[in-house]
């Protein structure tokens, strides 16, 4: 290794990692201010907070990224992997590549405040950081060189994300898991199964981040198939389900975790209310990379200049098509929910599909419209039918008034998306170069 | 086909086109140069996907540009690719089955794209290009890393058609066979090459 490498590596690193100072701090100090808040209220979950961010994050170090250096990569230095140096490399780019300027105000400053308020924390604190820098390489030279250990390493870190919260199950009051009954061990391995299910996840379904690891490409290889019936139904639909099956499964585990911890969080006595607050306004294909829809971005060689804007108007219209199938993914997730509460009516799912039928539609303009003064006025109309979906549920509110918005709703959607699939696209060659 | 009046381009603050007024009559034109002198960004400014800023050129027809990276698209297979561009007008999908054996893709129809070679990969973007119902083709290096028989059917093919087209490429063999005027991209300057 060349001299003075390691300085010139954490330099360059540094300088090519273009940083949004404002953004960073501000991230920094919030992080930091919420985690002191948290130590300040319970230092077991604090805690517990802690170490299952950093067990999470260094799971990261499994999958092959576009941000962070790999083994092959560090071994384009000539960089005997497991060697001292090639510690030192890894760790200094997966410090440096990352939002360094946010998470040394987190360390440093998380730090001195456990340094004047608690010693022993602070002890526990710097051990735990130290072992989390070393425990990185020591994953990723695992997936990298011994893929068959993957399982096991994932496995572990399950048991330790699942006895962190049972070691400290009194102070866990988020997920209410309280040992009291046989219903919250369920909870309990409810949760360690939606955990799991975001692993397999990010380990399989993976678009631009693939896994390192053999054992989960050979998986991946197969998930394809599972959706390969909707071949029969629409080439086009299978086509965008295909693209986006991460974001998909990632959505629908979303809905479901934020919906089952909101559920205890806010204890509705209406089983419905929580439905349609959590449930019905999100989006499933609403994922957004770099501020551009994947949906639309991530289809490049369908939505570009060698494709006419008659095509342009037909491949809108089966984004439209693949965007509406959300309406069947959110009401049977609301159907199993309600008869599991034992709250099933046709009135109510009546009553559901109509509203995810106008957020649907809402939600396929805001992909497609995807300017800053669009976003506000679709939000603006798309949470207002939430907010009085809600108000007739709790106040009873005129029902004809109710019914009259969501028709003003729906039709102004329909005319919206109509002028959506008319509009020829902007015509990028006539802007800049003449076209005879 | 191409008609430049004061066209400059600059990228990250280095000029790649200084002061080019030209226009190019010829229907098929090869482009050379060396690397790095932007005969790929001159494609995707004629094709539109990059704005300029100074000066004007005049296209005379709307184009299509070659692709080759189906990096999104790599668990479909060729025969997916087919279905899909069944229904669209941009490519002309009669004469599917005519390209297919043309470039010898019939033996890898249901395999999955990230499963094919490099070469193969590329036989698919030149077999999506020559379906396009475009007048222009902007096409970037057509002949690397396709194997010579192969390319021997691309140069008739390319000589075939009644289309409009650019080719960038470092083969200046078969740019000769295939284009009515080379062109050079020299000191930031579009000259025809000798």
């Amino acid at each position: 290794m060349i001299k003075d490498f390691d300085l010139i590596f954490c330099k360059i690193t540094i300088s090519r990692n273009t940083v949004n100072i404002k953004k960073q701090l501000l991230i920094g100090f919030l992080v930091l201010i919420s985690l002191i808040g948290l130590f300040i209220y319970n230092i077991s979950y604090a805690k517990v907070c802690i170490l299952i961010f950093l067990v999470f994050t260094s799971i990261l170090c499994l999958i092959e990224s576009e941000i962070f250096l790999e083994a092959k990569d560090i071994k384009i230095f000539d960089i005997e992997i497991g060697s001292i140096d090639f510690f030192k490399t890894y760790i200094s780019q997966k410090i440096f590549r990352d939002n360094y300027v946010s998470n040394i105000i987190i360390v440093f400053g998380f730090s001195i405040f456990l340094g004047i308020k608690d010693m022993h924390s602070l002890i526990w604190f710097l051990c735990i950081m130290l072992a989390y820098l070393i425990y990185m390489p020591i994953k990723h030279i695992i997936g990298t060189d011994c893929s068959n250990m993957v399982i096991i390493l994932v496995i572990i870190d399950m048991m330790v994300i699942a006895s962190l919260i049972l070691g400290t199950v009194k102070n866990f009051k988020i997920m209410n898991l309280i040992l009291l009954n046989n219903f919250d061990i369920y909870k309990i391995a409810g949760f360690i199964l939606i955990l799991t299910c975001i692993l397999k996840v990010l380990f399989t379904f993976t678009n631009n981040k693939k896994i390192i690891l053999k054992i989960n490409k050979i998986q991946g290889k197969n998930y394809y198939k599972l959706i390969s019936w909707m071949k029969k139904i629409d080439i086009y639909l299978y086509k965008d389900y295909l693209i986006n099956f991460q974001h998909i499964c990632i959505n629908i585990i979303t809905i479901l975790v934020t919906f089952l911890i909101m559920n205890d969080l806010m204890a509705f006595k209406d089983i419905y209310i929580t439905i349609i607050i959590f449930i019905i306004p999100s989006g499933i294909f609403m994922t957004k990379t770099k501020g551009k829809y994947n949906l639309i971005n991530d289809d490049e060689f369908f939505n570009n200049a060698n494709i006419s804007n008659e095509d342009l108007k037909y491949i809108k219209m089966k984004k439209l098509q693949t965007v509406l199938t959300e309406v069947l993914i959110k009401l049977t997730i609301s159907s199993i929910v309600l008869v599991i509460y034992n709250d099933f009516s046709i009135i109510t799912i009546v009553e559901i599909l109509t509203l995810v039928i106008i957020i649907s539609i809402v939600n396929y303009i805001i992909i497609l419209r995807n300017t800053i003064v669009s976003l506000c006025y679709l939000s603006v109309i798309k949470y207002t039918v939430v907010i009085l979906a809600v108000l007739r549920h709790l106040l009873n509110i005129n029902f004809f008034i109710y019914c009259s918005y969501l028709v003003i709703v729906f039709i102004l959607s329909c005319i919206l998306v109509k002028s959506i699939l008319e509009e020829e696209k902007t015509n990028h060659e006539k802007k800049k170069c003449n076209i005879k | 086909m191409l008609k430049f009046n004061f066209f400059e381009f600059s990228y990250d603050s280095v000029k790649l086109f200084e002061d080019i007024s030209l226009e190019i009559q010829e229907n098929k034109i090869g482009l050379i140069g060396n690397n790095g002198v932007g005969k790929t960004t001159l494609l995707n400014i004629i094709w539109g996907n990059i704005k300029i800023a100074e000066g004007l050129i005049e296209i005379s027809d709307k184009s299509y540009y070659s692709i080759y990276d189906f990096k999104r698209y790599d668990k479909f297979s060729i025969s997916d690719f087919i279905k899909l561009i069944k229904s669209l007008n941009s490519f002309d999908s009669s004469k599917v089955e005519y390209y297919i054996e043309l470039l010898q893709l019939d033996q890898y129809l249901d395999f999955q794209i990230k499963n094919l070679s490099k070469g193969t990969q590329k036989k698919l973007g030149i077999f999506l290009t020559f379906l396009s119902t475009k007048k222009m083709l902007l096409i970037d290096e057509p002949f690397e890393s396709i194997d010579e028989e192969t390319n021997e059917k691309i140069i008739t093919e390319l000589n075939k058609i009644n289309k409009k087209y650019i080719i960038v490429s470092h083969d200046i063999r078969s740019l000769q066979l295939v284009s009515e005027k080379i062109y050079q991209i020299k000191d930031r300057k579009l000259v025809a090459y000798d």
